[in-house]
């Protein structure tokens, strides 16, 4: 049977404002399986490599920003320094890694069918104005871009879920290096289709 | 500023807890009293790392258990001799822990640490009386448990499934600590709860 693996991290706000459980509560609801799960203060190799490092990845994240200072009518040299994307992309990479690593975090694993589509589904859109409610950032964040633009840091979003399978094993890799996977039954999943349909209930067939 | 009110209390979710996805709410109520994460992780106990947990070759220790067990019976030795196999309170006691090791290391459990004011006694609180059919309503195990010492004899497990195990004590927490984290203990506490906020200082 196929089934993905997700890394979820809550990030330090969501800690520090005891968000953790409601964060795990809409996991679990939802049917997913939690295999690990350690309370780590991330050191900043560990956040460095949580980002990619490739001039394509800085550049894209650089170009997003140059957009959106476009349209907002800021000037990037002005507010950054420089109108260079891969070097706006090295700045906000850093600001990324400085909000993952400013207080411990709760590092999650989370298998099941479509692991990672399903977490981001459950977390929402990068920018918590934007989120939908009923996803996580749409239910506990109001952060916007107006705010983050001018403070220069990246959205304080509470939560990161891998962006697709290949990501997350990369990912899992880094922040669970060497540890054992969990393996055990989730009660939910007997009816949930998870190995095999819904069994007859006994008793109704006598 | 050091109070001897703030404590760390050690957690676990047992395998019964994680398996029926009760993890999210039990970390929430803890959040929602203030208490701050220290340390969690999240592992698949041996039989052996349970069984250490206990002091398993005391033999008042295990003749106590013993008793427990005639309690739960009303001292009905024909029921007792019936459903266990025995009346001899130790030969009970073993049997007790067996089981209890069974169950702990039957799936993953959560080890955690928090830390609060009067922690200890705050999630002794939250977790309720033992016995669900007696833990109070708005407990963990008031609202999610049901198992009971009688099911549990009688479904052939002997020790009954209560989602949450809890240190007594400072003291019992630090052994415990030690136990179930050995080297990965990481104490991370040193960050503010927000509902920590204006807790340490005068009005003003």
């Amino acid at each position: 049977m196929k089934t993905e693996r997700t890394l979820i991290i809550c990030k330090h706000d969501a800690v520090a404002r005891g968000l953790s459980g409601e964060i795990i509560q809409r996991f679990e609801r939802v049917g997913l399986k939690l295999i690990a799960m350690e309370f780590i203060a991330a050191t900043e190799d560990m956040g460095q490599n949580h980002y990619p490092t490739s001039d394509e990845w800085l550049s894209k994240v650089g170009n997003r920003t140059l957009s959106e200072y476009k349209e907002k009518g800021i000037d990037p040299i002005v507010r950054l320094g420089t109108d260079d994307a891969i070097e706006i992309g090295k700045m906000i990479k850093q600001w990324n890694v400085d909000y993952l690593t400013i207080g411990p975090v709760l590092a999650m694993i989370w298998e099941g069918p479509s692991a990672v589509g399903i977490g981001r589904k459950l977390i929402g859109e990068t920018v918590p104005f934007k989120a939908a409610p009923g996803t996580i950032r749409g239910d506990f964040s109001w952060d916007n871009a107006d705010l983050a633009n001018a403070q220069n840091r990246p959205f304080y979003n509470l939560i990161h879920g891998s962006g697709d399978p290949a990501e997350a094993e990369l990912e899992i890799e880094l922040w669970f290096e060497g540890q054992e996977v969990i393996d055990y039954d989730l009660y939910s999943h007997a009816v949930m289709g998870y190995t095999s349909k819904i069994q007859r209930n006994p008793k109704l067939s006598e | 500023m050091k109070l001897n009110s703030i404590e760390k209390t050690f957690v676990i979710i047992k395998p019964d807890g994680v398996k029926r996805g009760l993890v999210g709410k039990i970390f929430s109520r803890f959040e929602q009293t203030g208490l701050k994460l220290v340390s969690c992780r999240m592992i698949k106990p041996t039989e052996d790392m349970v069984k250490g947990n206990y002091p398993a070759e005391d033999i008042e220790w295990l003749t106590k258990m013993g008793e427990k067990t005639y309690v739960n019976y009303d001292n009905n030795l024909e029921e007792i001799k019936r459903d266990l196999g025995t009346i001899d309170k130790l030969e009970i006691g073993k049997k007790v822990l067996d089981s209890l090791v069974k169950y702990v290391s039957s799936g993953p459990v959560i080890l955690m640490v928090w830390e609060g004011n009067h922690s200890t006694a705050t999630i002794r609180k939250l977790a309720g009386a033992t016995d669900p059919t007696k833990a109070e309503l708005g407990s963990i195990r008031g609202d999610y448990g049901f198992d009971t010492p009688m099911l549990a004899v009688k479904s052939g497990r002997i020790a009954f499934q209560t989602i949450v195990h809890i240190s007594e004590s400072q003291d019992a927490a630090q052994k415990e600590i030690a136990h179930w984290f050995g080297d990965k203990y990481k104490d991370l506490g040193n960050y503010s709860r927000i509902d920590y906020t204006g807790s340490f200082e005068a009005f003003n």
